[in-house]
């Protein structure tokens, strides 16, 4: 509870910041709304309209009081309210992220647990080559590369969007589709998570495999196996839930890109058309939303502890 | 005599890092019969610890046990399958070790860690194992056993860890327990209690137990005998009252005497001279022949060159020394 008091300034410092920043930013949202060679006079009436023609930070004051009241600001570009934009765009969104992260996550934790356990053997040395190339390929590249080789050259998957246009699917059929959409760009964004996963599991794990206890476990009976799985692997989850608490933050940065080419409909796709269009509520809300997402994850996590580990449950 | 419980002979674990092999037990062979008591002395870093740990095979790597043999009723257990030696240890060896805390899983409550031991072979379901483990928890002496089983190693001091480690090894009714210096880390008081509990216990499991200390007031409290370790060989082994009465070899005798005692208490304590080889680079010949008074006093040569064979003066006192050879 004190925590989550704590982050009030957080979140009204990140909007101040984020809002003056754009602000600051070159482009003109009316003209990137009507056009640039438009009249002057119309110009003036939507400057007034959207209460623009005022100086800054009156228009800061004006953002702020209607942010504490729940309003994140207007859309010019949409004609409508920048959070019905944003709820209407979510979903996608999670339909790419959720289950890119339970992936990547059971990938990350399995194969760097087993790596640590066979330190230095090939599968070792393997896991940690495909974590480097995972870590050092950019994403949008590999979105690209995945889209040109599985969709355009072996017609394995559709090239981009989220369903069929042109088929009208029901039922199961439809659901298929969506799924059979979003393979390509989980895959992506699996590669981009999946690496610190493995790499923090690894080096928990084999930290805690030099432990006292883990001898101890040995001795008393219990299998290089089951002493890996019930006692080095619990011991290793508290890193390994802070870096995936951690991702879930950067996810935006991830899925702009991968949306962007597979022309998924999500949020990432939003936050770059409305920087293109200088839809300041769209983006100041959007940040304002990723900035909220970072501090209640870590607060998550803070509460994943404390369910792992009953030091942190008892305050030690 | 019937075989022995547990007889180790010609037990060499070299480990092989990059500076060279360490050859921290080198050659190390002694026996323990059923209920005995045996004290494994000697300073730090002498293969104590690594002895016991071949014994249970818990070597890892990079170290190996590249020879000799442990045979544990009838079984050999060098080169035994992981599966043999699971079954071995718990239920057969158990252990217990210098930092109870540290041996005890953090994320696991003491109840879990005891039903773990019980697990194995007893075939107990889920509350007969909880049943099992405050019986064992109370048997150790650990009050309000119905709440500690609940409980996880921060909330234990560490004499009461320890105790939970005890009632963990207990839980299989082992035939040897290997206990590796189990007071070290304790308060004195709480040393006592603890090497009263395990007193207590082996006399009334009749347990075998294997006392690894560096303490000769420890060994002198509850060993039946003693096996003396320098540079990972057993120089000297016999019983605790020729311990203390006639120490055959140099190293023994510098152990007995640098003991601070009561009576001397203002007189300076004697030390011997030098200190442990390193065990990358072992000396040719005895390991303990250049910290050797003796050895200069009586002139003999071969110390320096060929390591001594055990030789025995006594019945059942076993020494490895040119002197007495």
């Amino acid at each position: 509870m004190r925590r989550l008091l704590q982050a009030v300034p957080l979140v009204l410092g990140a909007a101040v910041v984020t809002w003056i920043l754009i602000h600051a930013a070159p482009g003109d949202p009316i003209v990137a709304l009507a056009g640039e060679d438009g009249d002057a006079g119309y110009y003036a009436m939507m400057r007034e309209r959207f209460g623009l023609d005022r100086p800054l930070h009156e228009q800061l004051f004006v953002y702020l009081g209607r942010l504490a009241q729940g309003d994140l600001g207007f859309s010019y570009r949409q004609n409508r309210s920048a959070a019905s934009v944003i709820l209407d765009q979510l979903p996608a969104t999670l339909l790419l992220m959720v289950p890119a992260l339970a992936i990547a996550s059971v990938i990350g934790i399995s194969v760097g647990t087993l790596a640590a356990a066979r330190k230095n053997s090939a599968l070792d040395n393997t896991a940690r080559t495909a974590t480097l190339l995972g870590h050092a390929v950019p994403v949008f590249w590999l979105s690209q590369v995945l889209l040109l080789l599985f969709a355009l050259r072996f017609d394995w998957f559709p090239v981009q969007g989220r369903s069929d246009a042109r088929a009208d699917y029901e039922g199961f059929r439809a659901v298929l589709d969506v799924a059979h959409h979003m393979v390509l760009p989980i895959a992506a964004l699996v590669t981009v998570y999946v690496p610190p996963i493995m790499r923090v599991t690894r080096a928990a794990v084999i930290e805690n495999l030099d432990e006292m206890y883990i001898r101890a476990a040995r001795a008393r009976g219990q299998s290089r196996r089951r002493v890996l799985i019930r006692h080095a692997l619990p011991n290793a989850m508290l890193p390994i839930v802070t870096v995936i608490g951690s991702q879930i933050g950067f996810m935006f940065a991830g899925s702009v890109l991968v949306e962007t080419v597979f022309a998924w409909p999500g949020l990432g796709r939003l936050l770059l058309s409305a920087i293109l269009a200088r839809d300041f509520a769209i983006i100041t809300a959007m940040l304002l939303m990723l900035s909220v997402t970072i501090i209640l994850m870590n607060l998550i996590t803070d509460l994943v502890y404390s369910l792992l580990d009953p030091r942190v449950r008892h305050g030690t | 005599m019937t075989e022995p419980l547990l007889s180790v002979e010609g037990l060499r674990t070299h480990f092989f890092v990059d500076a060279g092999v360490v050859k921290a037990v080198d050659g190390v062979g002694f026996h323990i019969r059923r209920g005995e008591v045996v004290g494994l002395v000697g300073e730090s870093g002498c293969g104590k610890t690594v002895t016991s740990l071949s014994i249970a095979g818990l070597i890892e790597s990079p170290g190996r046990i590249v020879e000799g043999s442990v045979r544990f009723d009838g079984t050999e257990l060098v080169g035994a399958s992981e599966r043999v030696l699971n079954t071995v240890r718990g239920p057969r060896i158990a252990m217990i070790f210098q930092q109870p805390r540290a041996s005890l899983d953090p994320v696991m409550s003491v109840g879990r860690q005891i039903g773990q031991a019980l697990k194995s072979g007893t075939g107990m379901d889920r509350s007969a194992r909880r049943r099992r483990a405050v019986e064992l928890l109370d048997r150790v002496g650990i009050s309000d056993p119905d709440r500690r089983v609940r409980e996880y190693p921060h909330q234990l001091s560490g004499g009461m860890a320890q105790r939970v480690m005890i009632a963990i090894a207990l839980a299989g009714e082992p035939d040897l327990l290997i206990a590796d210096e189990p007071t070290t880390a304790l308060d004195v008081t709480v040393q006592a209690q603890i090497l009263e509990l395990l007193r207590e216990l082996q006399s009334a499991n009749g347990m075998a137990v294997i006392l690894i200390t560096h303490d000769l007031g420890v060994i002198a409290e509850i060993a039946d005998r003693a096996a003396v370790m320098y540079a990972g060989r057993i120089v000297e082994e016999c019983s605790i009252s020729e311990l203390y009465d006639a120490p055959l070899h140099p190293y023994t005798l510098g152990l007995m005497e640098s003991r601070p005692a009561a009576s001397r208490s203002k007189s300076r304590l004697r030390v011997i001279p030098g200190s442990v080889p390193v065990p990358l680079d072992l000396p040719v010949g005895c390991s303990f022949a250049p910290r050797c008074a003796p050895r200069v006093e009586s002139g003999l040569t071969v110390c320096t060159e060929q390591a001594p064979d055990p030789v025995s003066p006594r019945d059942g006192h076993h020494v490895r020394c040119w002197l007495h050879g």
